[in-house]
């Protein structure tokens, strides 16, 4: 076995007869997935034209900011409300449907009917195969999720912009939005496409292992919200933090656009403490307090407005290595696999 | 271009893998659902023959079929299809595989599952696919998962023998044909066969008619490969020999007879199948035998010594053996 006689590069009849045999075998999962991601960026598209509509509303009916302004000014406007929260839960569960229901199936379902063997048996190799699969897939699901990301990703331009723009139109921006836009993170840009396909590798990993499509679909729903949930543990980490520092129990003032991670104390000798057990009382009370525990100050940590890009890329980088990782695995493992 | 590495020889091998059998199994064990479906199996099916794989359920025969094909590795010994390790880059466009649950995409139509064999396969033969497809009357356009398991079957040989294999493993192909379609696929195999010089293994349970399409014979049960031969061999190799005793008690058989497959005693009168008959001193008759009685002799008496070719009878029982059927005596 020392001279290992290879199956001639795929022409282009081949390759294209793989990618059409894998888009066939999941068409209708393909189609579906295409036109909720078009039905999904109208919608979006729409929503940031009503997002807009609302500040510049809130703008001319709140002049003076959120002071000395009618009672309709106390309240978020509802397409801020649908941008800044009703629309977190779907993005955020967005990878667990994809790593589930298009993943899990990718290979967990030809693989229970048996039909793999109609494959395996033709002149191609298994690795092309499974290649032609993860690229149709992965194709579908990139452009899917380009087609959700790019109004998404405008979102949150527009908000961040808009926070710091200057005149009323910024204070608008800036009293009726939260204070944070780092929550979009992972749902825009280039991290928006890649955490979507880390779900998607994840899926289809997992159904070449167990090769049920149920047993498939539980783990990749569970292992890829696990996944979700490592990744934002890990994202306050990955970049050094600013941190600011005051002479006095007040703390400082939040910069726009920042990622506020914590705050708390200085000691003298500079070290930080996020505890304080003093009683809330009058300043002076407060201030003796402080002094008996050695508190001399507070402090703030944040990551700054222009560290969101490369946190962003970093996410992307981590999502992209993980799915190369997984990729490697379906192409090692299928060509040993062993079926009936 | 270094030395020991070669010219790339594509997909239709080397000089040893032109000449090289069919199949060649030394010392291969199959696993079954509960235990050893086949131990220490060796035999080798020469090229260019058309092999009845024959044998009770659960004897291997599946299992064969997909070491064969390389969707799994043997579970002991050594498998080689046509010189090459099964399932390997330089094997796989060379053989043509149907399955007995015919794996097919059941959402394609039948031009589809064809284009997909076209397009997947160098040596793609479009007009021997469709004229089996033709033979079988199945519409083209007709979706695959609504088609009958006959039709089915059609659909799976034709994208087996669309691929111009030199080795067609076929696991009962003709088991859910009707007779119409199975005497026209049969011909269509018999012809790939003599025109091109095909092997063809397939695995069957109709006995009756195996001698009018293998000329070789394959059988396997409890374990064991049994028969691995030509079938005139096998049936010339046979004989069924009657001895008249002088006494129901008497000892039977003159112990020189030869390799006994199975004897049967009705009151003086006893006939024993006998490989390789060296003497019929004393005997009342000989007759020849059907190679669908060979072959089930061997079956009801699993524990008889093996006929394969090329190896010799080294386990060979004494005369006499102790699994003679015995038929009370009236």
């Amino acid at each position: 076995m020392n001279t290992r006689p290879r199956i001639p590069r795929p022409t282009v009849r081949t390759a294209a007869g793989l990618a059409r045999l894998a888009w066939h075998q999941h068409r209708t999962a393909h189609r579906t997935v295409l036109a909720l991601a078009v039905l999904a960026a109208a919608w979006a598209l729409w929503e940031h034209h009503q997002l807009v509509t609302a500040v510049e509303h809130w703008a001319t009916t709140c002049p003076n900011g959120l002071t000395d302004s009618p009672p309709v000014c106390d309240h978020t406007p509802g397409a801020v409300r649908t941008v800044m929260e009703q629309a977190h839960p779907p993005l955020r569960y967005l990878p667990v449907a994809v790593g589930a229901l298009l993943g899990a199936p990718l290979f967990a379902q030809t693989l229970q009917d048996g039909t793999h063997r109609l494959a395996w048996t033709q002149s191609v190799s298994r690795r092309q195969w499974a290649v032609a699969k993860l690229c149709v897939t992965g194709g579908v699901t990139a452009l899917a999720a380009l087609l959700l990301t790019a109004p998404v990703t405008w979102w949150w331009y527009t908000i961040r912009h808009g926070r710091t723009a200057t005149g009323p139109i910024g204070t608008a921006w800036r009293d009726s939005t939260p204070q944070s836009d780092w929550s979009y993170l992972p749902y825009t840009g280039p991290a928006g496409v890649a955490h979507l396909l880390l779900a998607l590798t994840t899926g289809a990993a997992l159904g070449l292992l167990l090769r049920r499509v149920l047993s498939a679909v539980a783990l990749s729903a569970a292992v890829t919200l696990a996944l979700q949930t490592g990744l934002e543990q890990l994202r306050p980490h990955l970049l050094t933090p600013t941190i600011e520092r005051t002479s006095s129990v007040v703390f400082p003032n939040r910069t726009t656009n920042a990622w506020h991670l914590d705050q708390g104390y200085t000691h003298a000798d500079g070290s930080l403490t996020e505890t304080y057990n003093c009683p809330p009382g009058s300043w002076e009370a407060v201030q003796r307090c402080a002094r008996s525990q050695h508190i001399t100050g507070s402090y703030i940590r944040n990551l700054d407005p222009q560290q969101f890009l490369p946190l962003q890329w970093l996410d992307t980088a981590i999502c992209l290595t993980v799915i190369a990782l997984l990729a490697t695995f379906c192409l090692v493992h299928v060509r040993r696999m062993k079926t009936r | 271009m270094t030395p020991s590495s070669g010219p790339a020889s594509a997909h239709h091998g080397d000089d040893a893998s032109a000449t090289a059998p069919a199949l060649e199994a030394v010392g291969l064990g199959l696993h079954g659902r509960d235990g050893w479906a086949l131990r220490d199996g060796s035999f080798t099916v020469p090229r260019g023959r058309v092999v009845g794989l024959v044998g009770p359920n659960g004897a291997g025969k599946s299992s064969l079929v997909a070491v064969a094909a390389g969707l799994r590795p043997a579970d002991a010994g050594v498998l080689r299809v046509l010189g090459h390790v099964p399932g390997s880059p330089a094997v796989l466009p060379r053989i043509g595989t149907l399955f007995q649950d015919r794996p097919l995409e059941r959402r394609f139509t039948v031009a589809e599952t064809l284009r997909l064999g076209r397009d997947l396969n160098p040596n793609w033969n479009d007009a021997a696919a469709r004229a089996i497809v033709d033979n079988c009357d199945v519409p083209l356009k007709a979706r695959v998962g609504r088609l009958s398991t006959g039709q089915r079957t059609c659909v799976a040989l034709a994208l087996a023998l669309g691929k111009q294999p030199d080795l067609l493993l076929l696991d009962e192909p003709m088991a859910d044909l009707d007779p119409q379609r199975r005497r026209a696929l049969t011909g269509a195999l018999m012809t790939r066969a003599a025109e091109h010089g095909t092997t063809i293994v397939m695995s069957t349970h109709t006995l009756s008619e195996l001698h009018l399409v293998c000329d070789y014979v394959l059988l396997t049960a409890r374990g064991r490969i049994l028969i691995a031969d030509d079938t005139e061999f096998v049936q010339a190799a046979h004989s069924l020999i009657t001895y008249t005793c002088p006494a129901p008690a008497a000892p039977s058989l003159p112990p020189q007879a030869g390799t006994v497959i199975e004897t049967r005693r009705s009151g003086r009168v006893h006939t024993a199948l006998v490989c390789f008959p060296l003497s019929t001193e004393g005997a009342a008759s000989t007759s020849s035998l059907s190679l669908e009685e060979i072959l089930l002799a061997y079956l009801r008496n699993p524990q008889a010594s093996p006929l394969i070719a090329g190896s010799t009878r080294d386990d060979a029982p004494s005369a006499g053996t102790p699994d003679s059927h015995e038929r009370p005596t009236q």
